[in-house]
């Protein structure tokens, strides 16, 4: 029997109760995540892609546990992760750890960079102080920074540089698995192909996973094997990054494809219309298939009845009515 | 150090309260006389090289009544800002960071504190336990403490919400160890600035609670029993009551000087030099 897969998310359900007035009455919620389900198989990546709003960072921070699941499940290695609470979590934290957008606020101002690094170790008890400084040496070296400066303040650093103490610091406790959000987008294009290619070698040497969250269609094609399209809660298309990129099938994966610029002026736009509208509410999304408000192939089984992720032939999944 | 220099209010103010605390300290050594001598020869006498500020009512030295004056006033306002910035920072923290209806029931309780005018809310505790510097110390920490609570609350909430303390929580990290070293440093800056400001506060509301009677009892000396004695004789003789009033003046203008010049120090756009970073030792 083959070791079970390392993440498999099933039917995950994020809410987020609106509150009114003084007694904070429940008016709504927002379904962030509705029904998602994904997996990622060990020193894989799998991108999920989806424009702003979908839920793609709610389910990263789900994922580590930064926020409780409302409902499904998350087997991580075959144990659902969502039953566990407080120190019966750590074990897991050590497997599974987060990158973040940001890499100005993911670091304390006020810390060492030394510190910053060894913080999962002390958290975790790992090694007396000499052994964490040289674990730290190892870490920086591995991201491609200098152990000497590690004695610096985390503003010192340059953007790319941050993000690379923020992988640094992920990778401390040895982690199968990095949800990378979006960890790209803050920094400039050529300091992103330097980060992208660290994270393919740290990939290649450590049989790292990532979960790579992002809109970048360029980033996600070069580093991810698999690429999950996500709208509004929920997964609409998953196949093999090659698959999906020729040939996409979901309406709206085809929109988010031809939305992505083209790096030739002269290349003409293809030759599919431009989804109109904004994405609907996610407090009030659409009965049957979320897409159908601004679907070219919409009829009226996709207003009453929400098409499902099934498999098909070719390795994708798919939850359209009329692919 | 050039930095120091070039924040006069800073100078200005921590000269001030430098030499007033020294004086207090050395209080025993800078005069020759007791507390308690009387000059009944020389009663309301104006400064002289015998009396360097003048004698009271008794012939008392005021000199030597507003040194161990300084003592009382000063203690008191340290010792009660120092209490209620604690007991702020602890239930700011706390409520910030559980949120929720901790939170809330908190909140609520701190908002019936500043319902209460500060003058009636010490009033009322004074009423309650009496007289005496201990009571006078919990009165000034009932009214003081709602302050810290809610600014080091604000900024708990805000902290809370920074990636840096998302990444401590997916390590593992307990709230204690977030609070202690991801959000407390960034609160020590304006509860420092805040509490030296206070002082000046406290050390008016102890003058004041004084003046009306109901703070320290005499025959312990403090400036505003002094302020509040002399009044009975302004008319013959303004100069007791004034110099008591130009001490606590002089007192309050260099806290509040000092406070503001730290919180240009402090302010939080500046905190990009590496001495403000040593905080981090707090980590270890």
């Amino acid at each position: 029997m083959s070791e079970p897969t390392l993440l498999e998310v099933k039917d995950l359900v994020k809410l987020f109760d609106v509150q009114r007035g003084f007694l904070r009455r429940k008016v709504g919620a927002v379904r962030a995540v509705d029904g998602l389900s994904l997996t990622v198989e060990k020193g894989e990546t799998v991108a999920l892609v989806g424009e702003s709003g979908c839920g793609k960072s709610t389910v990263g921070r789900v994922l580590v546990r930064l926020a409780d699941p409302t409902g499904g499940q998350v087997l991580y290695r075959g144990t659902d992760i969502t039953a566990l609470k407080g120190r019966a979590l750590k074990p897991f934290r050590r497997r599974v750890q987060i990158m973040f957008q940001d890499p100005f606020s993911s670091l304390n101002p006020r810390l060492r960079v030394r510190d910053i690094v060894a913080e999962p170790l002390v958290v975790h008890g790992i090694g007396n102080r000499a052994a964490r400084q040289a674990k730290v040496a190892e870490l920086l070296d591995q991201v491609g920074l200098s152990p000497d400066r590690m004695g610096a303040h985390a503003h010192e650093f340059s953007g790319g540089q941050r993000q690379r103490i923020g992988l640094a610091r992920a990778l401390a406790l040895g982690p199968d698995l990095i949800v990378a959000d979006e960890p790209l987008s803050a920094l400039d294009v050529s300091v992103q192909a330097q980060v992208v290619n660290l994270m393919a070698e740290l990939q290649a040497k450590l049989g790292l996973a990532f979960l790579l969250i992002s809109h970048d269609l360029a980033v996600v094609e070069h580093l991810s094997r698999r690429v999950a399209v996500m709208y509004l809660g929920k997964i609409v298309e998953t196949a093999p990054t090659r698959l999906l990129f020729s040939a996409p099938r979901h309406p709206y994966t085809e929109a988010l494809l031809d939305a992505a610029p083209v790096p030739d002026p002269h290349a003409g736009r293809a030759d599919r219309p431009v989804i109109a509208g904004e994405v609907p509410s996610p407090l009030n999304p659409p009965a049957g298939c979320r897409f159908h408000p601004r679907c070219p192939l919409a009829t009226d089984i996709c207003r009453q009845q929400e098409p499902s992720l099934s498999p098909r032939d070719d390795g994708r999944s798919l939850a359209c009515h009329h692919r | 150090m050039k930095r120091l220099l070039r924040n006069p209010s800073l100078l200005i103010g921590g000269t001030i309260v430098v030499i007033i605390v020294l004086l207090a300290i050395a209080a025993p050594w800078v005069t020759t006389y007791q507390l308690e001598d009387m000059d009944m020869r020389n009663r309301f006498s104006l400064p002289s090289a015998e009396h360097w500020l003048g004698t009271d009512n008794f012939g008392r030295d005021l000199w030597t009544r507003l040194l161990y004056g300084a003592r009382i006033s000063i203690g008191v306002a340290v010792v009660s800002v120092g209490l209620a910035a604690i007991i702020g920072t602890l239930v700011g923290l706390a409520a910030g960071y559980f949120g929720g209806l901790f939170d809330l029931i908190v909140m609520r309780i701190v908002d019936v504190f500043l319902g209460f005018p500060p003058l009636i809310m010490a009033l009322t505790v004074v009423a309650a336990l009496g007289p005496g510097v201990t009571n006078l110390m919990i009165a000034l920490t009932a009214v003081f403490w709602t302050e810290y609570a809610r600014v080091v609350r604000a900024i708990t909430l805000s902290q809370r919400e920074i990636d840096y303390v998302a990444a401590a929580q997916a390590v593992g990290a307990s709230w204690a160890r977030i609070l202690v070293v991801h959000i407390l440093p960034n609160c020590l800056g304006p509860i420092t600035v805040l509490a030296t400001l206070g002082i000046g506060t406290a050390i008016v509301a102890e003058s004041g609670l004084s003046f009306l009677g109901i703070g320290v009892e005499p025959p312990t000396p403090t400036w505003g029993w002094t302020l509040s004695y002399g009044m009975r004789f302004l008319r013959a003789d303004p100069w007791m009551s004034t110099i008591a009033g130009l001490c606590i003046m002089l007192t309050v203008l260099g806290f509040n000087l000092f406070g503001d010049g730290l919180r240009d120090l402090l302010d939080p756009r500046r905190i990009t030099s590496g001495r403000r970073g040593r905080r981090g030792a707090i980590a270890e």
